[in-house]
C-alpha cells in the first residue's frame, strides 16, 4: 500500500475481488430506551441480507427524540447492542454521522463516540479535536489487492440548531443570521467553516500524495442549502424519488458545496434528516440524495421506510449508481409499523 | 505602498462601477471630485467595474478619472467588468497598480483571482484594522474550465439566479481563515477586518428580504445579482467574530445595508447613483450616503 494518507480505517476497506463496493445508508432510526428493537433489528437485518453491503452508514439521528431517549452511556450501549447486531454478527464494517437529535438527552456526542467506536466493526472516528463537532473523518477505500486508493468516504458532523451555532462561535443569540421563516429553511445548524476547511485541506493533501484526484462521497445529516435550491428545479436536476416534504436545510451556508465543487473530488453528497424525502438529484455535477428513514417511531409511512444503496465500480468509482431500498419491498407487510 | 496611516477614525470613500469610457470620463471624474470634496476621505476604494468596456488606453482613462485625488491614497478591486473589457486582466492590474497614489496592499499568492489583498490600516504606530479586498471574478461560465473532476465531463450552470455570478470562492475563504489567524497571532490580538469586494454574497441578498430582522436601511430597487454558489465567506466572517462589515458593489440602483450575524452587510450604489463614506476605527462603523 503505497499511499499512507488518509490512514486506513480500523477495518481496512477494499473493493471486492469482482471490482465492486457497496454502501448501504440508513438514517433517522430514532432509537433509544424502549425503541422497537425487534422490528428495527429485523428490518436492518433484512436489508443486509438483501443487499450484502460492504459498508453500512448510519446517517444520523440514530437516537431520540420523543418518547425514545438516551440519557447515559449504558442506555446507548444497550440500544447499540441491538441495533448493530446485524452488522457485528455478519462481520460488516459500519460507521455513522451524528444528527441533530443524537445528543438531545444529555449524553454528549464526545461520550457517545467512545461507545460507538468500541464495537469491533465500527470504523467511525472521532476526528480532529480542534474542529467543530464529533465524527469528522475520512475512510479510504482501496483496490481489492490493497495497493491502490480508489475512493474516499468523508463524514461530517452537521450539529443541531442555530442556537448551538451562535453559542459555539460566541455570537449573540439574537444575531443569528436569518429568521427561521425564510423559505422553508429551518433553524438548523450545518457543517461549520472550520470543518469545511478540514475537508478542503484533507482533500488537497490526498491529491498531493496520490498525484491525482481521488473520487469521494460525503455523508452529513442536515441537507445543504444547495439541495433546497436544486430541488426547486425538478426537471433540470433530474429528481428521482419521493419528495413529500420541503428540504429542511440550514439557513447558513458555510461553503461546503462550493468547496466540493472547487476540489472536484466529491461526486456524491448524502443526507438524512428529512424522513419524508428519499429523492436524489444532480446539481452542477454532484449527485445529492436522501435515504428517508428506517424508524418505527419517527416515520410511520410504511412505503417510505428503508435506506439507500450506493454502488461503486473499481474501474470508475466516480460513476457510482444509487437507488433506494424499501423494507416493504423486502419484508412485505411484516416490516410495517404496528398500529 | 502596502499600508495606510491615518489619525483618529478612518474615512473611506467607497464607490463602484465608474465604467470609464473616453466619452464619459470627464463627467465621471467631476463627479468623483465633488464626492471627495464632500467626504474628505483618507482613502478611496474603487470597488470594481471601473473599466468595463473595451478601452484603447486604460491608463489614460484612469489618469483622467483620478485627477481629483491629487495625491490621495486609493486602492481597487476588480469586478466582472475588468474581466470582460478586452484588456488582459493581468495587464490591467499592472496598469491600475502603477497609477500614483495606489495602495496595492499585500497580495495573496496561489489562490484564484488577481486583486486579493490586505491593507493594514495603521494609527498611533499599530495596526488598528485590516481592509481585505477580494477578487470576485466574473460569471460562472468558467466553472467547467476551472473545476474539471473525475467523472464530471460537463457541469450544468447554477440554477437559482438569472445572473450566474461568481463571487468569493472557497479557496479565497480558506485564504482569509489562514491569513487572518496568522496576522492576529503575530499582532498578539484578534485583528478587526473590513471586507470589500464587488459581487455581493447570497447573504447580502437576504437583507432586503428580512428587513425588520436585519435592520434594513436604504432602498432595494432591483433584483439581487449576488453570487450563485456560496463560497462560505459570510459564514467564515461571522465565525471569526473579527469582521465588522462586508461591503459590495455590482448592483446599479440598490443602496442598502443591514446586520447579519453581528456584521454590517452593504450593497452600495453604482457611481452614477452615489457612493458611501465609511467612517470606522475598525470596530464601530458608520455609513454616510453621498448623492450625486
Amino acid at each position: 500500500m503505497a499511499q499512507t494518507f488518509p490512514p486506513p480505517a480500523k477495518i481496512p476497506l477494499r473493493f471486492t475481488s469482482d471490482g465492486t463496493f457497496r454502501i448501504l445508508m440508513v438514517s433517522d432510526i430514532h432509537s433509544g430506551v424502549g425503541y422497537n428493537r425487534e422490528k428495527t433489528v429485523a428490518a436492518l437485518d433484512a436489508l443486509l441480507k438483501a443487499e450484502h453491503p460492504d459498508l453500512v452508514i448510519l446517517g444520523g439521528d440514530t437516537a431520540g427524540p420523543g418518547v425514545i431517549h438516551i440519557e447515559n452511556g449504558a442506555e446507548l450501549r444497550d440500544m447499540l447492542d441491538g441495533l448493530t447486531a446485524p452488522m457485528e454478527e455478519a462481520g460488516i464494517p459500519w460507521c455513522h454521522v451524528y444528527g441533530n437529535h443524537d445528543d438531545n438527552y444529555g449524553l454528549p456526542n464526545e461520550e457517545a463516540e467512545k461507545i460507538y467506536e468500541s464495537y469491533p466493526h465500527c470504523v467511525s472516528e472521532a476526528g480532529p479535536e480542534e474542529i467543530s463537532g464529533v465524527g469528522n473523518y475520512v475512510l479510504p477505500v482501496y483496490s481489492a489487492d490493497g495497493e491502490t486508493l480508489l475512493l474516499n468516504i468523508f463524514a461530517l458532523d452537521s450539529h443541531a440548531g442555530m442556537r448551538e451555532w451562535t453559542e459555539r462561535w460566541g455570537l449573540d443569540p439574537s444575531l443569528r443570521p436569518l429568521p427561521p421563516d425564510v423559505g422553508s429553511r429551518g433553524d438548523y445548524d450545518t457543517v461549520n467553516v472550520d470543518q469545511v476547511l478540514w475537508y478542503y485541506e484533507t482533500s488537497r493533501r490526498i491529491e498531493r500524495e496520490a498525484g491525482r484526484k481521488i473520487p469521494a462521497v460525503l455523508f452529513t445529516h442536515i441537507p445543504l442549502p444547495e439541495m433546497h435550491e436544486a430541488a426547486k428545479h425538478r426537471d433540470e436536476v433530474g429528481i428521482r424519488g419521493i419528495q413529500w416534504e420541503d428540504v429542511a436545510c440550514t439557513s447558513l451556508n458555510s461553503g461546503l458545496f462550493r468547496a466540493c465543487l472547487e476540489r472536484g473530488d466529491v461526486c456524491g453528497i448524502f443526507f438524512g434528516h428529512d424522513h419524508l424525502n428519499d429523492f436524489d438529484l444532480t446539481y452542477m455535477g454532484i449527485r445529492m440524495a436522501y435515504d428517508a428513514s428506517l424508524s418505527y417511531h419517527a416515520c410511520q409511512i410504511n412505503e417510505l421506510r428503508g435506506g439507500r444503496v450506493i454502488d461503486f465500480r473499481a474501474s470508475d468509482p466516480a460513476a457510482f449508481t444509487t437507488r433506494t431500498v424499501k423494507i416493504r419491498d423486502i419484508m412485505g407487510h411484516a416490516g410495517d409499523s404496528v398500529g | 505602498m502596502t499600508e495606510l496611516h491615518f489619525e483618529g477614525e478612518c474615512r473611506i470613500l467607497l464607490l463602484h462601477s465608474a465604467r470609464l469610457t473616453p466619452e464619459t470620463v470627464e463627467e465621471t471624474s467631476a463627479r468623483l471630485g465633488a464626492m471627495i470634496a464632500s467626504a474628505s476621505p483618507d482613502l478611496v476604494i474603487l470597488d470594481g467595474d471601473t473599466i468595463s468596456s473595451p478601452a484603447a488606453d486604460p491608463r489614460a482613462l484612469l489618469d483622467a478619472f483620478l485627477v481629483p485625488l491629487s495625491g490621495l491614497p486609493w486602492t481597487y478591486t476588480f469586478g466582472d467588468g475588468e474581466y470582460k473589457c478586452g484588456t488582459d486582466p493581468r495587464a490591467l492590474d499592472r496598469i491600475f497598480s502603477s497609477v500614483p497614489g495606489c495602495i496595492v496592499g499585500e497580495r495573496a499568492e496561489g489562490i484564484d483571482g488577481i486583486t486579493n489583498a490586505v491593507i493594514p490600516m495603521i494609527a498611533e504606530g499599530t495596526v488598528q484594522f485590516l481592509i481585505r479586498l477580494f477578487d470576485t471574478h466574473r460569471e460562472t461560465t468558467g466553472y467547467e474550465r476551472d473545476y474539471g473532476s473525475p467523472g464530471r465531463s460537463r457541469l450544468p450552470y447554477p440554477l437559482y439566479s438569472h445572473h450566474y455570478m461568481d463571487g468569493v470562492r472557497f479557496c479565497q475563504t480558506a485564504w482569509f481563515d489562514e491569513d487572518h489567524a496568522r496576522r492576529s497571532k503575530e499582532a498578539g490580538h484578534a485583528l478587526r477586518e473590513l471586507f470589500v469586494f464587488h459581487t455581493p454574497t447570497p447573504e447580502h441578498a437576504e437583507i432586503p428580504l428580512n428587513q425588520a430582522a436585519c435592520r434594513f436601511d436604504g432602498v432595494f430597487r432591483e433584483d439581487s445579482r449576488c453570487q450563485t454558489v456560496n463560497g462560505g465567506i459570510g459564514c467564515a466572517a461571522a465565525e471569526s467574530r473579527d469582521v465588522s462589515a462586508i461591503l459590495c458593489g455590482h448592483e446599479e440602483t440598490n443602496d442598502y445595508f443591514g446586520t447579519w450575524a453581528g456584521m454590517t452587510l452593504g450593497v452600495l450604489p453604482a457611481l452614477a447613483c452615489g457612493a458611501w463614506l465609511v467612517t470606522t476605527d475598525g470596530t464601530a462603523l458608520s455609513i454616510r450616503r453621498i448623492r450625486n
